[in-house]
C-alpha cells in the first residue's frame, strides 16, 4: 500500500472524525522501518459502554493504542491517530541500523499503522461511529538523552488537536473515557479534557490492565501557578527524562 | 534607503479605499480535488497542522489579486526590506538602543562584546511582511524578521491551487527561492543543519520542508532540536551524524532568538549572534528588527524609515500613552510571532484584560501599543473574511505570498491559509 492509501484507510472521507487525524507519521510510511513484532496480550474490553455515545482517548505506550483501536473498531469505534512525533530524520530510505538513535521509539507505531491498515479497511464503520483517539503515552519521555547525534523526537499534544465539546455533543457524544496506565492525568491532556468537561462532556478514566469499570472524575481548572509549573515540567524540562531535558524556556511556536 | 529610491512609490492615502479593493475570492474548488491537495500537501510537503480544533486550516477558495496591486506590494516589500537592512546595520552599532527594543540582557551582552564587525555571517536572509488592505489602503501590521514561516503554504499549496485556475499565476515559490539563495550564498554547500524547538510541530514542518528542498539539490541535511546538539570550535559548527562529526557549511535557525538566550551558558548559543564563522539563515542579530518596538526608534535612527512610517500604524511605548482605556489601539508583546500575543480592549473578558494590563505595566519594555487600523473584509463562501497578505523577501528580493484569512480582524494561529494567485493582466 502507498502512504496515500494507508492515510485514506485511517482517515476516510466518509468519517466525520477524519479531519483530526494527524498526518505526521503517514508522511514517513514510504520509509524503511522494521515490521511490527507479533503481540499476544489479550485486550479486555468488557467495560466498554454499549451506548455508542462515548469517545475514548487511548494514551498507551508504543503501538498499544493502535492495536487496541483495531479491537475497538470491531466494536464500532473509529480510530483517530493523533501522533505528533517525527519517527526519524528526513532520509526515509536510510536503513534503520544507519539511523541515529531517537529519544522516543516511534517505528513500532509506524509499523502497526501500516500493518493494521489492511485489517481496518475490512471493518465496516458508521460515518459517525464514536471516536477512539490514539496517543503514545511515551511521547514526551526520552529513552535516550538528546546529546549530539541523537534524534530528538519527543512531542506533546495540544487541546487544539481535539474536536471541541460542541462538535462532540452535536455528534451525539456525551462521555469520554481516558484509557491510560498512569494514575494521574497526563499533563498535556489536562487542557483538552478540561475543555470537554466545561463543554458538558462527562469524563471517566480506565486503567488498561486492571479489572473494573471506568471511574468518573472531575478536573479542576488549573491555577496560573500550576499551569506555569506544568508547562515548565513538561515542556521546559525540569526532569531529565521529560521534554526539554537541557532546560530552557520555550513558549509559543514561531511565525 | 535614499529619498530618490522612494520617489515614484505610491503611498497609501487617507481616501476611502473600500471602493477599489484589489482582490477577491475565486470560486471554491470541488471537495474531492481539495482533499487530494490536502493529502499531497501533508504527505509530501509536511503541512501537518491542517486542522486546529474544529477549523480546517486550508481555505478552499483562492484569493485573486490584481496584477497592479501585486506590483505595488512587491515594490513596497523590497523597499521595506532595504530600509530594514539599513536600520539593522545601524542598530548593531548602537547598543544604547537595545534596551529600548526589549532585547534580552544576555543577547545584548553577547552582541555588545562582539561588535558589528564580529557579527555572525547572515545568508539567505528571509523576511515576511504582513500586509492588510484597510479603509486607508495598504498597511503592514509587522514584519517577521527572525523566523518567518509559511513556506509550504506559499509554495506547494499555492502552486497546487493555481493548477486548478488556468490563467492565474503564482507570486513566487519562497521555498525554492530560499534554497537558491542558500546555494548562492554558502560556499560549497554540502552539509546544513536545521534547528527547530522540540515538540513544536508547526516549526518542525517548516524545517522538514526546507530540508527536503535542500536534499533535492544534493545537500545533506541534519535536523536538530536543541542548540546543544551543535558543537562549536573557533566559531565553526559541527554536528554528529552516525559516529562521525560533520563540519557544517550553514545552519538554518527556525528557533526564536529570545529562546536561545534562555538556555543557559556554555552551549554555544552565542555563536548564532556573534563570532560564528558558520553562516546562518536567519542570523541571530535579526532579533533587533524582529522586536515589535522597532518603530519606537525611528526618530533616533539615521537610517531612513520613510516607507515604514507610511505603512505601519503609529506605535508607542506603553508608558507614553493612556492605552488602557483606548479602544483604538492594540497591545502587542515585543516578541509575538504568531499574533497570539496581540490584545484588544473590548475583545476579551474584563478580568483577562486587567491581567494583561498589569503585565504590561510591570514590564513595559516587553510590550508596544499600536494604533488599530480598519481592515477591509471581502465576501467568501464562508461569509465575510479579512485577508492578510504575507510577502516573503529573500535577500531583499520578493519571493512569494503566504496569505491567511480570518473571520476576525486579527490574524492568529487560528487563521486559515489561503492561496493568493495573481490574475492575468
Amino acid at each position: 500500500m502507498t502512504k496515500e492509501e494507508i492515510l485514506r484507510i485511517w482517515a476516510p472521507a466518509s468519517s466525520i472524525w477524519s479531519p483530526w487525524v494527524k498526518p505526521v507519521l503517514f508522511s514517513f510510511m514510504d520509509g524503511v522501518f522494521p515490521p511490527g513484532e507479533p503481540r499476544t496480550s489479550a485486550i479486555d474490553l468488557h467495560w466498554l459502554p454499549a451506548d455508542q455515545r462515548t469517545a475514548l482517548i487511548l494514551n498507551l505506550p508504543r503501538e498499544d493504542s493502535v492495536l487496541w483501536s483495531i479491537e475497538l473498531a470491531r466494536r464500532g469505534y473509529r480510530p483517530v491517530p493523533l501522533y505528533n512525533a517525527l519517527p526519524f530524520p528526513l532520509d526515509t530510505k536510510m536503513s534503520p541500523r544507519s539511523r541515529p538513535v531517537s529519544t522516543v521509539i516511534v517505528e513500532p507505531i509506524l509499523a502497526a499503522l501500516r500493518e493494521q491498515a489492511a485489517v481496518l479497511q475490512d471493518i465496516p464503520l458508521r460515518k459517525n461511529a464514536p471516536p477512539a483517539f490514539l496517543l503514545d503515552a511515551n511521547r514526551d519521555i526520552a529513552g535516550a538523552d538528546p546529546v549530539p547525534g541523537v534524534f530528538e523526537n519527543r512531542s506533546v499534544c495540544f487541546s487544539t488537536d481535539f474536536p471541541s465539546a460542541e462538535f462532540m455533543i452535536a455528534n451525539d457524544i456525551a462521555h469520554a473515557i481516558l484509557v491510560e496506565g498512569e494514575p494521574e492525568i497526563t499533563g498535556d491532556l489536562h487542557d483538552a479534557l478540561f475543555m470537554w468537561q466545561t463543554g458538558g462532556i462527562q469524563l471517566c478514566k480506565k486503567r488498561p490492565y486492571e479489572k473494573g469499570a471506568p471511574v468518573a472524575f472531575t478536573l479542576k481548572q488549573r491555577s496560573s501557578f500550576r499551569k506555569a509549573w506544568d508547562r515548565l515540567r513538561v515542556i521546559f524540562g525540569l526532569r531529565q527524562a521529560r521534554l526539554g531535558a537541557f532546560g530552557g524556556l520555550i513558549s509559543t511556536a514561531s511565525g | 534607503m535614499t529619498q530618490s529610491a522612494l520617489r515614484g512609490l505610491r503611498f497609501p492615502s487617507s481616501r476611502d479605499a473600500t471602493k477599489d479593493i484589489p482582490f477577491r475570492f475565486g470560486p471554491e474548488i470541488c471537495l474531492e480535488t481539495f482533499r487530494e491537495i490536502q493529502t499531497q500537501l501533508c504527505l509530501d510537503y509536511f503541512k501537518w497542522d491542517i486542522q486546529i480544533g474544529d477549523v480546517s486550516t486550508l481555505f478552499r477558495q483562492p484569493l485573486l489579486m490584481q496584477p497592479d496591486a501585486w506590483n505595488e506590494l512587491k515594490e513596497f516589500s523590497e523597499n521595506l526590506s532595504a530600509e530594514l537592512f539599513s536600520m539593522e546595520r545601524e542598530l548593531l552599532d548602537r547598543p544604547e538602543l537595545w534596551t529600548r527594543l526589549g532585547i534580552p540582557r544576555e543577547i545584548r551582552n553577547v552582541l555588545k562584546e562582539a561588535g558589528r564587525q564580529n557579527s555572525t555571517k547572515s545568508v539567505a536572509r528571509t523576511l515576511r511582511f504582513d500586509f492588510h488592505y484597510t479603509t486607508e489602503g495598504w498597511r503592514i501590521s509587522e514584519v517577521n524578521s527572525d523566523v518567518p514561516g509559511g513556506h509550504a503554504e506559499a509554495s506547494a499549496f499555492t502552486a497546487m491551487m493555481a493548477s486548478q485556475f488556468p490563467g492565474m499565476e503564482i507570486a513566487g515559490d519562497p521555498a525554492d527561492a530560499w534554497a537558491n539563495a542558500m546555494q548562492k550564498d554558502v560556499k560549497s554547500c554540502r552539509n546544513v543543519a536545521l534547528l527547530s524547538a522540540p515538540g513544536f510541530l508547526e516549526d518542525q514542518q517548516v524545517t522538514m520542508l526546507l530540508a527536503a528542498t535542500l536534499e533535492k539539490r544534493g545537500i545533506r541535511t541534519h535536523l536538530l532540536h536543541h542548540p546543544e546538539q551543535l558543537k562549536w570550535k573557533n566559531g565553526h559548527a559541527s554536528a554528529v551524524a552516525g559516529n562521525a562529526s560533520v563540519a557544517l557549511d550553514a545552519i538554518v535557525r527556525f528557533y526564536q532568538g529570545e529562546w536561545l538566550a534562555r538556555r543557559g551558558k556554555n552551549n554555544g548559543w552565542e555563536y548564532f549572534f556573534s563570532g560564528g564563522e558558520t553562516p546562518i539563515s536567519n542570523y541571530g542579530a535579526a532579533i533587533l528588527t524582529e522586536s515589535k518596538r522597532l518603530p519606537l526608534l525611528f526618530n533616533l535612527l539615521k537610517s531612513s524609515s520613510e516607507l515604514w512610517r507610511h505603512l505601519l500604524p503609529d506605535c508607542w511605548d506603553p508608558r507614553e500613552t493612556d492605552w488602557t482605556r483606548d479602544d483604538g489601539s492594540v497591545l502587542k508583546a515585543t516578541f509575538s510571532n504568531t499574533g497570539d500575543s496581540v490584545y484588544f480592549r473590548g475583545h476579551m473578558p474584563v478580568k483577562q484584560w486587567k491581567k494583561i494590563v498589569l503585565r504590561a505595566q510591570k514590564s513595559p519594555e516587553q510590550w508596544v501599543v499600536q494604533r488599530r487600523f480598519d481592515p477591509v473584509r471581502i465576501e467568501s463562501c464562508a461569509g465575510f473574511i479579512y485577508p492578510c497578505i504575507g510577502v516573503f523577501t529573500i535577500n531583499g528580493n520578493v519571493a512569494g505570498i503566504y496569505a491567511r484569512v480570518s473571520g476576525k480582524s486579527t490574524i492568529d494561529f487560528r487563521a486559515m491559509d489561503a492561496a493568493c494567485l495573481i490574475a492575468e493582466k
